[in-house]
């Protein structure tokens, strides 16, 4: 899979167009090795690479 | 702490335990692994489970079975209706009970003593005293009925670790065994037991699951095709004998325990027969019943559950299409005829997952105690504030991503890296090529699109039906380039290399796009809306 090329006249490194929609809150099931992951990273703001190991 | 999974369901509960890291339902001392949730009191004695069950035959007034719904609850909201041919509950000063022989007993006595069994039956097991339990409740258990159950069940010597969903923790057992936590997709789990069925729609993302919406239906589930069973038999009784074997009680008693023995049976087998010795005014039936008839018998009750996991979806908001698997859950699940006609409504995309169907799967009612066993083994090294602060709301009341995020590929294809339903914080990477010595990575919402193909039926020239044969229509789900969110350059990436793209939203909400290709870093910000 491939990125395409950058148009000739594009100026900048980073346009924003648009906001991405708006998020719904919902609980998480607080089950599985992964939601406690996400518990830890939201609880002592671990970062990723901390669990990425 | 030694600590078992636990599902206590109104008709059966079921024991859990790990051991090097694999997970076993195991058996109470009478053999069971599906224990009956039953209590009988006989004279002095006690019975629990099976034998307990047994006794509904002779001694109905002083059996108490379907009691797990009415924990918690008060008088004046239960509804009686399972307990027609067993103890009635009574109002014990406001809260649910029952008078067995003269003395009254309140529903959390008996749930502590089925409790109380059941945690025996777990150390007989395992040898070792067990201290702590994760319980599985149905997705619409109130506070109060947590509190309760959590209260009863430390006075049976079981300290609740934790209470979990029952279809979270089917789902978590099923995806653990087969080491699919990490790909994402979107479940119906449909529970079918004993006098209740229960769905929920979960989205699992990352590991992490997601309910989005779930249904029950108090009025559906075997013992209703139990019911429907001894109805047919009863005619061909009556037709044979002149002899109603549905008036007294305990010929009602007598052929429905039959008839739940047959239709375990046909789940298995093709046929089976049923006898039972003097069922009324002392006539013998003897007789035999196949698959087919059952599944003619029980036709209605089936549809009713097709058309009940049906509503879960749209209750999501969904369609069958949105849906990658189904997993059926209960005793009830264990019926091919239920299995197939869940599979008839839901695309052929979408997998139903079913021993009927695979082979390869175990019976669906050990599924929810497992995951409660594998939610046990997990915690049980936890102090209980370690354990009370991952449930704070701020850990699990997040925020989801309502459209999948991703990028446009040099086809103009959506490629997905973000699915929708995923939890903040998120962060997730993809690798692609660069067409060219400079590239644009666009960053997209995806829009859902259906994709309708016509498959012509094929007309066999000496079938006189194919006139007749319409089209088929097979529908695919797509996500295509919807919105744009921003655009990024890559400027000397170099044709053919790999480029690296990375998104990660932070718990506020802000989203960050990076894109690099060797020491070429070009990184963006996006807003929420
Ligand atoms: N092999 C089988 N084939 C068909 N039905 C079965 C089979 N095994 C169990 N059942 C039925 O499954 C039902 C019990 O299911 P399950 O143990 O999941 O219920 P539960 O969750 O305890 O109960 P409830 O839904 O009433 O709260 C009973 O009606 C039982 O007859
Ligand atoms: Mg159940």
């Amino acid at each position: 899979m491939s990125l395409p090329a950058l148009p000739k006249d594009f100026s900048g490194d980073f346009k924003p167009v648009a906001k991405y929609s708006a998020a719904i809150k919902r609980p998480v099931e607080p089950v599985g090795q992964y939601f406690l992951a996400h518990a830890t990273r939201t609880l002592r703001g671990h970062t990723w690479s901390e669990y990425e190991k | 702490m030694v600590a078992i999974g636990i599902a206590f369901g109104n008709s059966t509960s079921s024991i859990s335990v790990t051991k090097d890291g694999k997970v076993d339902v195991i058996a109470n001392p009478d053999g069971d692994r599906f224990i009956p949730s039953a209590l009988s009191y006989v004279g002095d004695d006690e019975y629990h489970g099976a034998q307990a069950l047994a006794q509904l035959v002779r001694n109905p007034k002083s059996t108490v079975v379907n009691f797990r719904d009415f924990i918690g609850l008060p008088f004046a909201k239960v509804d009686p209706t399972y307990s027609q041919h067993s103890a009635h509950p009574v109002d014990v000063k406001g809260k649910v009970g029952y008078e067995i022989n003269g003395k009254t007993v309140t529903v959390e006595e008996i749930a502590e003593r089925h409790l109380k069994s059941i945690k025996l039956a777990a150390e007989d097991y395992i040898g070792q005293e067990v201290e702590g339990a994760v319980i599985t409740v149905p997705t619409d258990f109130t506070d109060a009925q947590k509190e309760t159950l959590t209260k009863v069940s430390e006075s049976a010597g079981l300290k609740v670790l934790q209470l979990i969903n029952e279809p979270t923790s089917a789902l978590l057992a099923h995806l653990s065994a087969k080491e699919e936590l990490l790909n994402d997709k979107i479940f119906v789990v449909a529970d079918f037991g004993g006098i209740r069925s229960d769905a929920a729609v979960i989205a699992v993302r990352g590991g992490v699951l997601t309910v989005l919406s779930t249904a029950h239906d108090y009025n559906l589930g075997g013992d209703k095709l139990d019911d429907s069973l001894a109805d047919f038999f009863a005619k061909e009784f009556q037709k044979k004998y002149k002899s109603d074997p549905k008036k007294t009680a305990k010929s009602l008693a007598k052929l429905k325990s039959a008839c739940i023995i047959t239709k375990k049976t046909l789940s298995n087998v093709q046929t089976s027969t049923i006898s039972i010795d003097s069922l009324a005014d002392g006539y013998d039936f003897h007789t035999s019943i196949n698959r087919l008839r059952f599944e003619l018998v029980g036709r209605q009750i089936f549809s009713k559950m097709a058309s009940f996991v049906e509503s879960v979806v749209t209750k999501a908001g969904l369609e069958t299409l949105d849906i990658d698997e189904v997993l059926l859950v209960g005793g009830s699940s264990n019926i091919p005829k239920l299995a197939s006609n869940v599979q008839f409504i839901f695309p052929e995309s979408t997998v139903v997952q079913a021993p009927s169907l695979d082979s390869k799967l175990d019976n669906p009612n050990e599924l929810t105690s497992k995951g409660a066993a594998l939610q046990a083994s997990m915690i049980e090294s936890f102090d209980a504030e370690e354990i009370a602060e991952s449930l704070q709301p701020v850990v699990v009341n997040t925020f989801h991503v309502s459209k999948p995020i991703g990028i446009k590929n040099a086809k103009g294809e959506f490629i997905q890296i973000i699915s929708r339903e995923t939890a903040y914080p998120i962060r997730k990477t993809i690798t692609l090529e660069a067409s060219a010595d400079d590239i644009l990575v666009e960053l997209y919402e995806g829009k859902r699109t259906i994709k309708e193909t016509v498959i012509e039926a094929e007309k066999y020239s000496d079938d006189e039906d194919s006139e007749e044969e319409e089209p088929e229509i097979v529908k695919e789900l797509k996500y295509v380039p919807g919105e744009l969110l921003g655009q990024l350059a890559v400027r000397g990436a170099g044709k053919g290399n790999k480029v690296e793209v990375i998104v990660n939203i932070t718990r506020d909400g802000k989203l960050q796009i990076t894109a690099r290709s060797g020491a070429v870093v070009v990184k963006g910000e996006v807003q929420s809306a």
